[in-house]
């Protein structure tokens, strides 16, 4: 629910002095475990095998670096997945065994010890608390239970924003508490707005060392441009600036160390370790975080049916996946296949021709393909396979390249382009083009058919909820997920799948096979970029 | 060309949820920032950035709307005749008559004379002739009639001289009369959306409330009287965007950065001025795609160094505002 405009621009105005507080702090052993969890990771990235692990161990470390984590209580269980000693040495060599020696005894240390970002920050709550002062924390949710487990933890007196739709929604408050840097960028970053439109008078940042703020967090990107060119309207010379650019705010920063001979090297762990090296063959997903520590994974603008309270009714409704918001539920049909007398074509007189083509040269000139291929730059994995899949008779689809390029290429490099005789064309219209908008009309019908069957059984469910059966709605618990029974006399046979919706949350890239599905929240936050 | 009276100690104002208040800077800065918005036929844009969602771009059409009022000949009566008078005989094109709003006119073709004919729907209807002297007579259906008769005019003209304050006057014929030289372009979500966001600002004098959704005598909203702003349906995807047809638009106001870029790629807009609303708390990527395409404004736009003078006035805290001119 939006705030009013005037309580934030009378905050605003009350505004005089904003401070970011930057408590830093360094611990030798930390900075050994970071240094060790590091090399593990890069080593695991260059080892296709290992990229479940070195997501893994990436994902821990990016844990250990925004939360509140108890010491007490690390988590090594992805260092584990590295190997044993023997099995280090036989995979990377002399200096992962002493990375993976060091790692251990880091932990060892570590445990006996307190996180002094905890620490702080718990010093931090009680000392706002004392002053009867409001604070928010903004986190990851998966941070949730770590502040949540805190000494002293008051349920309710703290709220939690965890990205720009919340920090956009929240009244203003005193002080915000963040573990990190202060970036707009990456997996552990926060809205500019927290600098450059504020809600709350102080900054409290706990950070470890090696992890610096971006240089210009809080630039607003729109106006900043137009600052550049001296496009301003004159600003009044008040006590508070109009503008809030990050200059304004006055910055502290307090840093601390613990007394220990551990070798101390902290690079930046978040900006020299990418998750996903590459984010080819990734799709751009909206999280949809569930009950019971579940998730769904959309693509934006998926069209999703939810239930939702108005006033003192429940109503079913399709909007896109970004309208899903916490107090909904998502409504998942699970329908048995309904004909709609589908699309299935048979190859085009160009498929046939280049297929052919392709089944023949593929047999007896292989070696001619892939070398024509890669000297063009068509890097294509697992080319065997693909060509296979090409050959293929048309069923919804006329099988061939995802890319035009690709398909261009792949008809010069068989040779067809020039041979005219037997791939006769209209003058001065290439053959590819003309191949290739066959396969192009065979996709847009696929697509047409698939979205419109998605779209008609959504049509009929809503219809079905919000008409003669709208009371199985009532059925629906804001703790539980569960199953409805799809009516006999629906015309639809099935059930549908309602799940409590807590919140959402946007930067992710997943493979296609995951979007739709119903995952554990843990395994979808690795996705996060 | 000066702001507003700086005093409207008569008026309080509330949003949804909120008591009733003075009006308050931001409310200010946003009605004067329109109504001192030049009207010299140079194109510029604007983009007021704020530190949260709010009614602002809605105040701002408010403000350009006032000023109107106190411009003589501020409406589409001069156009409405030539609107009129390129009319075809089709089956889709109906007109009224404003002293007979029941009936439903098509046209016809054209006198002897030239002068083009309206013939009424009905078994023996009658046919009359479009002259440049009775066109105000005349409107489209589904539009606003393009001035009202007799007494009326629209509703809230007491509202409007408090806002304006005693430094101008209003024409009255323009209280009476349609204007399509200003439009808001509403939020993506739809009309909806920007329905909810005006009708919850309310503005009070004595005894009298009223909605800045009443206020802004959009077609849609107050469908029985003339219309003063045109709205703009950014997710009008075919046909026009535009609740009702009119002369190319002065004024655009643009109700976040997306409309901007949706109002910027529409052909009838590309002579306007366009003053964008924009909220620091939106989506950082989307702030990032939009910074980076408003840099690439300035092969056609540069600093206008007329803005000190032209008496915009200054942002309260937390608002911030910038202004290019079309180079040339």
């Amino acid at each position: 629910m939006s705030v009013p405009a005037s309580s934030v621009f009378a905050f605003t105005e009350s505004l005089t002095e904003c401070e970011v507080v930057r408590h830093e702090f360094r611990s030798g052993p930390f900075s050994a475990l970071r240094r060790s969890i590091r090399f593990f990771v890069r080593c695991c990235q260059d080892d296709e095998s290992f990229s479940s692990t070195a997501r893994s161990l990436h994902l821990s470390l990016v844990n250990w670096l925004s939360c509140p984590v108890n010491f007490s209580e690390f988590d090594a269980t992805a260092l584990q997945r590295v190997g044993t000693p023997e099995e280090v040495l036989r995979r990377w060599g002399d200096g992962a065994v002493e990375a993976l020696d060091t790692a251990h005894r880091a932990l060892t240390e570590l445990r006996e010890r307190e996180n002094p970002v905890r620490s702080a920050v718990v010093a931090a709550l009680a000392e706002h608390a004392a002053c009867s002062k409001s604070v928010r924390i903004y986190c990851h949710p998966k941070c949730r239970d770590h502040f949540v487990a805190l000494p002293g933890w008051v349920g309710g007196s703290h709220g939690f924003i965890h990205n720009w739709r919340g920090y956009r929604d929240v009244v203003p408050f005193d002080a915000l508490i963040y573990v990190g840097p202060l970036r707009a960028r990456g997996i552990v970053s926060l809205p500019p707005a927290v600098l450059n439109a504020p809600r709350q008078r102080t900054v409290l940042q706990f950070v470890w060392a090696g992890l610096d703020d971006d240089r210009d967090f809080g630039r607003d990107p729109v106006m900043g441009w137009l600052g550049n060119l001296g496009a301003m309207v004159n600003v009044a010379d008040t006590g508070a600036s109009a503008s809030f650019t990050p200059n304004v705010w006055v910055r502290t920063c307090r840093q601390s160390a613990d007394d220990d001979s551990w070798p101390e090297v902290d690079e930046d762990d978040l900006q020299v370790l990418q998750p996903h090296p590459s984010t080819v063959g990734m799709r751009r997903a909206l999280l949809i975080r569930l009950s019971r520590g579940c998730a769904a994974l959309y693509a934006p603008r998926t069209c999703v049916i939810v239930a939702r309270r108005d006033e003192s009714r429940v109503l079913c409704l399709a909007v896109a996946a970004e309208e899903i918001g916490p107090g909904d539920w998502l409504v998942r049909p699970r329908v048995e296949d309904v004909d709609f007398g589908g699309v299935t074509l048979r190859d085009g007189r160009y498929a046939t021709a280049w297929k052919t083509r392709l089944e023949e040269a593929w047999r007896f000139r292989r070696s001619d393909i892939e070398h024509g291929l890669k000297e063009r730059d068509v890097a294509l994995e697992h080319l065997g396979d693909r060509v296979q899949w090409w050959c293929r008779q048309a069923t919804t689809v006329i099988h061939a390249p995802q890319q035009r390029e690709h398909f261009r290429v792949l008809i010069e490099v068989l040779g067809i382009e020039e041979d005219r005789n037997h791939y006769p064309r209209p003058p001065g219209v290439a053959w590819w083009r003309l191949a290739w908008r066959e396969i192009a009309h065979s996709r847009g019908e696929a697509i047409q058919a698939g979205l419109q069957g998605h779209g008609i059984i959504n049509d009929q469910i809503v219809a079905i909820l919000n008409g003669p059966h709208s009371d199985l709605l009532s059925r629906l618990s804001h703790d539980e997920d569960c199953e409805i029974d799809l009516p006999p006399d629906s015309g639809l046979s099935g059930f549908l799948q309602c799940w409590p919706v807590e919140d959402s949350d946007e930067n992710y890239h997943v493979p296609e096979s995951l979007l739709g599905a119903i995952i554990p929240l843990q395994d979808a936050f690795e996705w996060r970029v | 060309m000066t702001a507003l009276s700086p005093v409207h100690t008569e008026l309080l104002i509330r949003e949804e949820g909120a008591s009733w208040e003075p009006l308050p800077a931001w409310v200010r800065f946003f009605i004067d920032f329109g109504f001192a918005w030049p009207v010299d036929g140079i194109r510029r844009l604007a983009f007021v950035s704020t530190p949260c969602d709010s009614a602002g771009a809605a105040l701002i059409a408010l403000g350009a709307l006032l000023k109107r009022l106190t411009i003589a000949e501020a409406n589409d009566l001069k156009s409405h005749f030539d609107r009129l008078n390129g009319l075809v005989p089709s089956g889709d094109t109906h007109v009224r008559l404003r002293s007979r709003p029941k009936s439903r006119y098509a046209v016809s073709g054209r006198n002897e004379g030239g002068h083009l004919r309206f013939c009424e729907q009905k078994e023996d209807g009658e046919t009359r002739v479009l002259l440049e002297a009775n066109a105000h007579e005349w409107y489209l259906v589904g539009e606003p009639p393009i001035e009202l008769r007799g007494g009326e005019a629209l509703p809230h003209g007491d509202f409007y001289r408090i806002l304006i304050g005693v430094t101008r006057s209003i024409h009255e014929r323009n209280l009476k009369t349609t204007d399509s030289s200003v439009v808001l372009a509403g939020r993506v979500r739809g009309k909806a959306a920007t329905e909810a966001i005006v009708a919850a600002v309310q503005l009070k004098h004595a005894d009298r409330e009223v909605s800045l959704k009443e206020l802004l005598a959009v077609h849609g909203w107050q469908p029985n009287t003339v219309s003063r702003i045109r709205y703009f349906n950014p997710r009008q995807l075919t046909g026009s965007p535009f609740d009702r047809g009119g002369q190319q638009p002065s004024l655009i106001i643009a109700d976040g950065l997306p409309v901007y870029d949706r109002v910027r790629r529409d052909k009838f807009c590309h002579a306007a001025s366009v003053i964008t609303v924009t909220s620091r708390c939106g989506d950082p990527k989307d702030l990032e795609d939009a910074g980076d395409a408003i840099a690439g404004l300035a092969q056609w736009f540069e600093t206008d160094p007329t803005i000190p003078n032209i008496g915009l006035p200054v942002p309260p805290p937390g608002i911030v505002a910038g202004v290019l001119r079309a180079r040339g």
